[in-house]
């Protein structure tokens, strides 16, 4: 359905309301996963909401077993956000997964 | 009977002073919009409760030095005392002759932001013209501040907008009177775990009873022991904080911790919030019987008498304390219990993080603002790091901006910026006045001697439910009035769009706006369905 739309912004934002619906309904979270890595490859405006996404990228695909995405996820927040509170737990995940694929 | 001379005139006097007074209001009234010009200069004016004489001279000093730059514009200090300061905003806004600049307490909700206030999340992603030559200079602007504009006077979580830029990072300490803790505790250091904390409280009570002086651990008022019982309740919910992370960002939002609530993913009996409530009495129990009804003042009064050792504040206090006590002052961090503490230990992530949630006395642009570009410069230039550095120095307080030298008596406030994010408060992370009140309301009998945590739950469970029900709902319009507000802003710019299909700077625009739009919406449409779905059980 959202390949059909042919604008950026709107295929986004669809992507996000429906990545939103799997993780608020407690459906299967590689779905949202799927959904979220659409909507950063579509462009997100909003830094705050792109921070939340790529954390939410590198959490899911982390769950997921996807070491690399996640670690790409990572590493973007930590490099475009250099200010977030997170920052902290962010690298210690991505340590852990550094440490456990080592 | 005799008429008394001049008895006729006494009301025509009265009625004539009436006259005079209603056409100067009247006047002032009328040339209030158009005073915006003067002689040609654009005026911009901006309101703060800072009466501080530091603060002050700083923000002029740093007036004048930007109408040296821009000739054509004076700028116009306005202040206004703290007690009477949300009166007065209310009414300048409400009545349309409001200043162009004002200081956002947290008295300044979602509702009168949204309708009286500028976002200013376009401007905050460009650099700041007024940090060229610096390594700043191609830096977003919101990337210049040592809290990235996370804090809540910055950043509106549930308008997902921006509309304060803050010229200072506030952090909480410990104040504590040197002379008598070297009477006290000689040179024994302040102490470095929660524990010893309470072993000086205990001290503290001991030699008041021991000499019968009035002396107490710690100086409280309504006003500045919730900023210290939230640091410690906000450690306890680290854990729980994160385990109601439906959406897996790692920090659940206020409405998050609400709709939490309601779903039954948390609850008053949650061992993490019963051991937050815990540690509030314990550090409640350490401040004078009473304190809840006591002001600001009253607390400094107690501790620049020397009846108490200690008093928590914000850095915003450091020149006013120095100016008033004849001791000795020290500043240290109170410690948290660490992962080790028997009780408390095991609701904890680790040492918040105090990077995303003190920016201080920020400014926003009203909407009647006649030159909101203007407004928007002056901001600039007072948050460059040039001009923050000048406020630092000249007014004593921590800067906001990254890497500004602060004096040195600022020092021991600045943020501890590694950390893991704190979780909620009493306040359910400033969910809303409903809930925050009904804390508030019964806050005595979690805190004094006769109160108990059990108690203090008896009266507030029953209530919190539909406390938190009031303040969601509370969002959901702030949220509905929003996207209709910003639906005609949408409107205008899809229309001249179509006239000018290749102005890529306003289809940027219209991809943010539709982005907000539909994330607000989307919002929206979760409460709506949580309201409803947990409306029944």
């Amino acid at each position: 359905m959202t390949r059909d739309l042919p604008d950026a912004a709107a295929r986004r934002d669809l992507h996000l309301v429906l990545g939103e619906a799997v993780l608020r309904f407690e459906l299967e979270p590689t779905l949202a996963l799927d959904q979220f890595v659409a909507a950063l490859e579509d462009g997100i405006v909003m830094p705050l909401l792109r921070a939340d996404i790529l954390v939410r990228v590198g959490e899911l695909a982390r769950e997921a077993g996807r070491v690399e995405l996640a670690r790409r996820s990572y590493r973007t927040f930590l490099a475009d956000f250099p200010r977030a509170p997170r920052r902290l737990m962010i690298r210690e995940a991505l340590d852990a997964l550094t440490d456990g694929s080592a | 009977m005799r008429s008394i001379p001049g008895k006729n005139i006494v009301p025509l006097f009265g009625v004539a002073l009436l006259a005079a007074c209603f056409a100067i209001t009247a006047l002032k009234v009328l040339r209030h919009g158009r005073a915006d010009v003067d002689s040609g200069r654009t005026v911009i004016r901006f309101a703060h409760w800072q009466l501080e004489s530091g603060l002050r001279d700083a923000l002029d000093a740093l007036a004048r030095e930007y109408e040296a730059l821009h000739p054509d514009v004076r700028i116009e200090q306005h202040l206004v005392p703290r007690r009477t300061y949300v009166q007065w905003v209310k009414t300048r806004l409400i009545g349309g002759t409001a200043t162009d600049l004002i200081q956002l307490g947290s008295e300044i909700d979602d509702e009168t932001l949204t309708r009286f206030f500028v976002p200013v999340s376009g401007l905050v992603e460009r650099p700041n013209p007024y940090n060229k030559g610096t390594d700043l200079a191609g830096v977003p602007w919101r990337d210049t501040f040592v809290d990235g504009l996370m804090g809540n006077l910055s950043y509106r979580p549930n308008l997902l907008e921006y509309y304060g830029i803050p010229m200072s990072m506030f952090t909480v300490r410990m104040y504590y009177n040197r002379d008598l803790w070297r009477r006290l505790f000689g040179d024994a250091p302040p102490p470095a775990t929660y524990e010893d904390f309470l072993r000086v409280c205990q001290r503290v009570r001991e030699e008041a009873a021991r000499s019968g002086r009035a002396l107490i651990p710690i100086a409280g008022s309504r006003d500045n022991a919730p900023i210290f019982i939230n640091r410690l309740v906000s450690s306890q919910t680290q854990r729980l904080t994160q385990s109601i992370d439906l959406g897996r960002i790692l920090r659940p939002s206020s409405v998050d911790i609400g709709l939490g609530y309601l779903r039954r993913d948390w609850g008053a009996a949650s061992p993490a919030f019963l051991d937050g409530l815990a540690i509030a009495r314990e550090v409640g129990l350490s401040m004078q019987p009473g304190y809840e009804q006591l002001r600001h003042d009253d607390a400094t009064f107690y501790f620049s008498q020397g009846r108490a050792l200690m008093i928590t504040s914000g850095s915003w206090d450091l020149p006013v304390f120095r100016s008033m006590v004849d001791f000795e002052l020290g500043v240290f961090d109170v410690p948290l219990p660490d992962a080790a503490h028997s009780r408390y230990g095991r609701n904890l992530l680790g040492s918040p993080s105090e990077a995303g949630g003190g920016g201080g006395m920020a400014f926003g642009i009203t909407r009647q603002s006649a030159d909101v570009d203007r407004a928007a410069d002056f901001l600039q230039f007072l948050t460059s790091r040039s001009g923050n550095a000048t406020f630092s120095r000249l007014g004593g307080w921590l800067p906001s901006v990254v890497e500004v030298e602060p004096p040195d008596a600022v020092k021991p406030f600045l943020p501890r910026l590694e950390g893991y994010p704190p979780g909620f408060d009493l306040t359910l992370r400033s969910l809303g006045a409903s809930s925050n009140y009904l804390i508030q309301a019964y806050h005595s009998v979690l805190v004094q001697p006769t109160g108990s945590v059990e108690k203090f739950l008896g009266e507030v469970e029953p209530k919190l439910e539909s406390a938190i029900r009031e303040d969601l709902g509370r969002v959901q319009r702030n949220l509905r009035n929003n996207v209709s507000r910003q639906d005609v802003t949408f409107t205008g710019l899809l229309a001249m769009r179509r006239r000018m299909p290749d102005d890529d700077r306003r289809a940027a625009r219209i991809s943010g706006l539709t982005e907000v739009q539909n994330q607000q919406e989307a919002q929206l449409a979760w409460i709506t369905h949580e309201l409803a779905r947990t409306a029944g059980e």
